[in-house]
């Protein structure tokens, strides 16, 4: 397990053994591949149906997708070209708590310029440094309702455990990011 | 805080994410990669679609096409800039269309008034629109330095 720096001075990423790429750079990769997507969400076909977003083909849900993490691409480039204070508080915006350590999930806002199911978690440390230690397509409420969220909150534990063993002791909580 | 950013600093020991690099290309290529990918996902969700009729596989359209397996991966990826060529001989094998052509586009002229000088005319022929005075037809207009339509 390796930390990389993604922009600036506050925004890093875990990078696992094994991945070519770390978890910030595969993510958004995943998220605007095609092949990727289709596979994801015909086997989540489900949670499509009649799920937490409502019944949403799996044509469009490709579609929005590469839409969302586009948008959501697009913010964090203009984030990475401003001063670093400006970043700063960009994440702070960006990045909000789970409600506690056993991951309680926020209530998402379900108006709709913010529906989207793109998540980035990351583990907070200090006041303003983001650690991102994974991220998914979260179509259900709660992440431990699918095995590719739950397995989310593994890896975040996993890189809490790492951070402390390397002597950063003040990770302050997990994060879930919201896009807003 | 600076105690734990210097320990994070050297743990990360400069390494630095191809993120932004990746993000600015997609970025400067968004148009053409928008279209590419939604070809792919009609490529991908028709492969599905014929797979229990046919046996359809990405293999498969690969030869068909006499091109390489990589190469169709590339293309339902949605990153693949894809010639006409390309679309064509898809289309062709998977007996689907991707893209469509009006049939037929009138452009639009605007009129032009050179008895009031509203307008520049410049040494190529052009027209500036100094106000907002237009109308639409289809019709051809002439003067002495050219004619527009």
């Amino acid at each position: 397990m390796e930390i990389v720096s993604i922009f600036g001075k506050n925004l890093f990423a875990i990078k696992y053994a094994g991945e070519d790429k770390d978890e910030f750079s595969r993510l958004f990769e995943l998220w605007q591949d095609a092949e990727y997507l289709e596979e994801f969400f015909e086997t989540q076909k489900s949670d499509l149906e009649n799920g937490f977003w409502g019944a949403i083909s799996i044509e469009n849900a490709i579609l929005n997708t590469f839409e969302y993490a586009e948008e959501f691409e697009d913010i964090l480039l203009e984030l990475s070209e401003k001063s670093s204070s400006e970043q700063i508080e960009g994440l702070e915006d960006i990045f909000s708590p789970l409600h506690n350590s056993q991951y309680q999930i926020l209530t998402l806002n379900k108006s709709k310029a913010k529906q989207t199911w793109l998540r980035l978690y990351a583990l907070r440390v200090d006041d303003d440094v983001y650690i991102i230690t994974g991220g998914a397509i979260k179509l259900t409420q709660t992440m431990q309702d699918r095995r590719h969220t739950n397995q989310e909150l593994r890896k975040i534990e996993s890189c809490r455990r790492f951070l402390l063993d390397q002597g950063i002791v003040d990770v302050e909580g997990v994060i879930e990011e919201i896009e807003s | 805080m600076g105690k734990t950013l210097d320990k994070i600093n050297k743990l990360a020991s400069g390494k630095v994410s191809t993120w932004k690099e990746e993000a600015t290309e997609r970025k400067n290529n968004n148009d053409w990669k928008k279209r590419s990918f939604q070809i792919a996902v009609r490529v991908l969700r028709e492969i599905r679609n014929q797979k229990s009729q046919n046996g359809m596989t990405q293999k498969k359209l690969a030869e068909a096409m006499d091109v390489s397996p990589q190469y169709i991966n590339k293309v339902v990826k949605g990153k693949e800039n894809l010639t006409l060529e390309t679309i064509s001989k898809i289309e062709s094998v998977l007996g689907i269309q991707l893209i469509e052509i009006p049939s037929f586009e009138t452009s639009q002229v605007i009129p032009v008034d050179f008895s009031e000088s509203k307008f520049a005319l410049s040494r190529t022929g052009s027209v500036s629109i100094s106000e907002n005075v237009w109308s639409y037809s289809n019709n051809i207009y002439s003067d002495a330095t050219g004619t527009y339509g």
